[in-house]
Parts: structure tokens; sequence; C-alpha cells
């Protein structure tokens, strides 16, 4: 009965833990049942200030929304100085366009609780969700142009 | 040391080893139904993505299932009975397959006529008694066959209460695969996180992939080599396509069986000689089109193991178990080495070992 009604719920709303993940960017125009099934991906983890998430060189296989605390990035995509990624942020998108390999490495700042996915579960999800994916495309894009025009404009 | 720390992990390790005993009965049937829910999680997934709920996906896909199981008993199952007893009549012929008869065959006949030449010829040689002395054995083998095979069923239907737990299993496998999958994330430690998310990825990829192409291969191959007997003229086609599409799964040997089997039911049943040709040309065609067609389609690469090993997994596996084991023992030993290879390639990549 509760797998029905949490299934029926998926059509008419309600408060759902799910849409939580709206508040992240990419995830920000998907629709409530594209954000359930992305949910069953999804894994929540801590770390605790100072621990490493991630070593440059490391296989690329998980991507990192950021639901509290802040994360310091050193390596090709920091720039000039350490990057500070905070709260809504994502770890691990560029680098999935871009090689099998983390470019960076990743510490905690404070505790950081974050919603990791697999690479593999994202792109099946997408490829299974045209419409969702076209959003999440476009809010990639999104974040790419932003990040070419900070670099341009020296903020990188 | 911190002792709470060392006390807390033995009592988990005794926890662990007293659930391993105590549950050491279901894993038989764990790892079948996790084998089932592999071959049915695609559609799964695909009625899930079009807003069904994974449970009435599965309930869906059983309903399904039922029906064609339905369909395939009550219009197959007597035929492939008939056609069963009618091939054990042929290959056994109990009381009256004897070396008399089998002389009586045309194709036999002609060479034991050549054997008796060669003996008058050369004389010493006695290679009519050698022939008829093989014969004798042969007959006699054949005599016993229809009882191993008896033999045998009669274990496969032991498995059939078995197998009516699997879908149950599998059902909540399904329902829950990703609860399960969260559950079991949840246990691995922040610095085995991305390796174990990465090993459970690849080992679901290779494993799902490769059964679901297995299932398909075995499906397509019984198809072909039924239609491609059925017009060659050869008796028991469904019996004989079915046979060979399941000896398939044993890479390099398992096609030769059907094609033995094609061949010998043609010999056995006194047809001509040109007709074992055809037979051989039909399985040979059968397993052309799947070579090139349906294996490079499917399943996209080749199981990468050498020859002879095998022919000593195959070896190994009936010694263990059997038929059934003879059946399993090369893909589990190829799905085995698979997870070995992924485990250690990240293992390195991580820097672990």
């Amino acid at each position: 009965m509760k797998t029905l009604w949490s299934w029926i719920n998926t059509f008419f709303g309600g408060t759902k833990e799910y849409r939580r993940l709206r508040e992240y960017p990419l995830f920000s125009e998907l629709t409530d049942y594209d954000l359930y099934l992305l949910s069953e991906r999804m894994h929540e983890r801590s770390f605790a200030c100072g621990e490493q998430i991630f070593e440059a060189g490391y296989p690329l296989e998980v991507i990192y929304f950021i639901r509290t605390g802040e994360i310091k990035l050193e390596g090709a995509l920091s720039g000039k100085k350490d990057k500070v990624l905070a709260a809504k942020e994502h770890l691990g998108i560029l680098d999935m366009y871009h090689s099998e390999e983390r470019s960076s490495t990743a510490h905690a700042m404070s505790d950081v609780v974050v919603d990791a996915i697999s690479k593999s579960d994202l792109i099946d999800y997408m490829r299974a969700r045209h419409s969702a994916s076209f959003k999440i495309f476009t809010a990639i894009c999104s974040d790419l142009a932003r990040f070419v025009f900070d670099i341009a404009a020296g903020k990188q | 040391m911190n002792w709470t720390k060392t006390i807390f992990y033995i009592i988990m390790a005794v926890v662990a080893v007293a659930a391993l005993i105590f549950y050491r009965w279901v894993f038989p049937y764990l790892i079948a139904a996790w084998i089932f829910s592999y071959i049915l999680d695609p559609a799964v997934s695909f009625m899930e993505h079009r807003r069904i709920p994974r449970w009435l996906s599965v309930l869906i896909l059983y309903l399904s299932v039922l029906g064609i199981i339905a369909w395939f008993t009550s219009r197959l199952i007597p035929e492939l009975m008939a056609q069963a007893n009618n091939l054990i009549a042929i290959l056994g012929h109990d009381d009256t397959m004897s070396t008399e008869i089998l002389m009586q065959i045309p194709f036999l006949s002609g060479i034991y006529d050549f054997v008796l030449d060669l003996d008058a010829q050369i004389p010493g040689m006695n290679l009519g008694e050698q022939f008829t002395a093989g014969l004798d054995s042969a007959t006699d083998f054949m005599a016993r066959l229809p009882k191993f095979l008896v033999d045998h069923y009669s274990t496969i239907i032991g498995a059939v209460s078995f197998i009516g737990m699997i879908p149950l299993i599998s059902f909540f496998l399904l329902k829950d695969k990703f609860k399960f999958r969260r559950s079991l994330l949840k246990l691995s430690s922040n610095r085995y996180f991305e390796l174990v998310i990465i090993i459970m990825s690849k080992i679901d990829q290779t494993v799902g992939t490769y059964l679901r192409a297995m299932l398909f291969e075995v499906i397509a191959v019984s198809i072909l080599a039924t239609i491609a007997l059925q017009i060659v003229g050869v008796s028991n086609p469904v019996l004989i396509g079915i046979s060979a599409g399941v000896a398939n799964i044993i890479p390099y040997f398992g096609p030769f069986f059907g094609g033995a089997l094609a061949v010998a039911t043609v010999f056995f049943d006194g047809g001509p000689f040109i007709q074992m040709i055809y037979a051989a040309l039909a399985m040979y065609l059968t397993q052309v089109v799947d070579n090139n067609i349906v294996y490079p389609v499917v399943v996209g690469t080749t199981i990468n193991m050498h020859p002879l090993l095998v022919l000593l997994t195959v070896l190994a596996g009936g010694w263990y178990g059997g038929i059934l084991w003879m059946l399993i023992s090369v893909p589990l030993v190829f799905l085995v080495y698979t997870l070995i290879t992924v485990m250690y390639t990240n293992l390195k990549e991580y820097r672990i070992i």
C-alpha cells in the first residue's frame, strides 16, 4: 500500500524528499517524476572537515552535488588560486566530458553533506529521459558559459 | 590500540560468520534470483521510465512470462514430448537395437563390406572383427542412453520446486533494486565509496549484458536451427534445435554438439548419407548466421578465453556436477574472471594495491 501510495503521490504532488534535488541548478527545471527517478539513483554521503573526497588521477565514476558545507578544489580546474565550491554546486561534471580521470583533488573545508550519483547511472538516466537530459544539458551549457566568461574576465 | 573498536569488529565478524552459516542454504536461491532479475531488469527500467512503478512493472512482466509459458506448454510441449520419445527410441532402440540391425543401415553395411575387402586383401588385420566389436559397444551405450537421460531429467524435475521460489525473490530484488544498492553502499567508508560504486557499475554492466545476450543467443540459435533442420527434413527439429541452442552456451564445443546430434538422428533414423550432409550443412549455416550476425550484434564482444581453457573448464564442470555444470561452468569462469579483472584494475587505479 505504501508503495502504491508513493507512486500515486508522484502524480499529485505533496511533500517530497526528492523535490529537494530541484535546489541544484542542474535539476531546477526537472519534473517531479524526473526528480523521483533521479533520487532513486542518488547516494547521500557525509565528509568530515579536512577529509579528502577524491584525488587527482583517480578514475572518475561519481558526480557530487554539495548539499551543505564547502569543498576546496586543487588542480587543473582550480585556476590561479584554490577554488572553493559551496552548497548547490557540483563536482565532476566538467571532468566527465574531458577525461576518464579526476583533474583535481577535493577536500572538505567544513563538515560536508553531498548527494552523489554514479556517472554510468546519470548517463543511463539521461539516455532514457530525453526531456530531462535536454534540461540538464541546458543547465550544463549555462554553467560552462559562466565558467568561460569568468576566465575571460580574469575571475578564475 | 582502540579495544572498543577491535571488540566491535570481532563481534561483527562473528555475527557475519553466523549469518553465513545460517543462510547458506538460501545462497543458490539468491544467485538464481539475481540472474533472473538481471534478465528482466531492462524491461522493468523501460516501464519505470514510462511512469509505471517498478512493482507493477515486475507484475506485468511476470504475467507476460506466464502467458508465454502457458502458450508454450499448450502448443509446443506435446509436440516436444513426442519428439523426445521418438528421438530416444531412435537413439536407444532398447531391446531391438543390435549390431545386426545397424548392419542393415546402407551406410554402415557399405563400410563393413569395405573393411571385409581389406581383410581379404591384407590377412591378419581382423578389421571386420574390430568393426563389429566397436558397433557392439556403441549399441550397448545407446541402450543405456535413455536411462541416463531419464536419470538426469529427474534431477531437473526436482529442481522445478527450486525454480518456483526464484520469481518471488526476484520480485523484491527488482522492485527494491535501488534501495538495496543504497543500503549496500552505505556500508562502505568514504575512502572506498567510489571504488565500490565503480566495481558495482562494471559488474552490473558486464554480468547483465552477458546474461541477457546469452539468453537471447540461446533463443535465436534454437529458432534458427529448428527452421534449418525443418527445411532439410531432419526428424525432431524442435528438440534438436533447442538442444543445439542450449549447448551453444559452451563456446567452441557447444556448436559441435548440435551438429553431431542432428547428424546422429539422421544416421540412426536410417536416412541417406546425403541427408546427413544436409543436416550438418543446416547446423553449419545456423552457426554462420549466429557467429556473424546474432553474436556480434547481441553480445558485442566474445568470451575471450583460450579454447584449451574452455575445454578444461567444461571437463572440470562435467566432473564436478554433470551436464548442468558443463553448461554453466564456462560462463561462470568468465564472470569470475571479469570480476577479478575489474577489481584488480580499479584497486590499482585507486592506488590501494
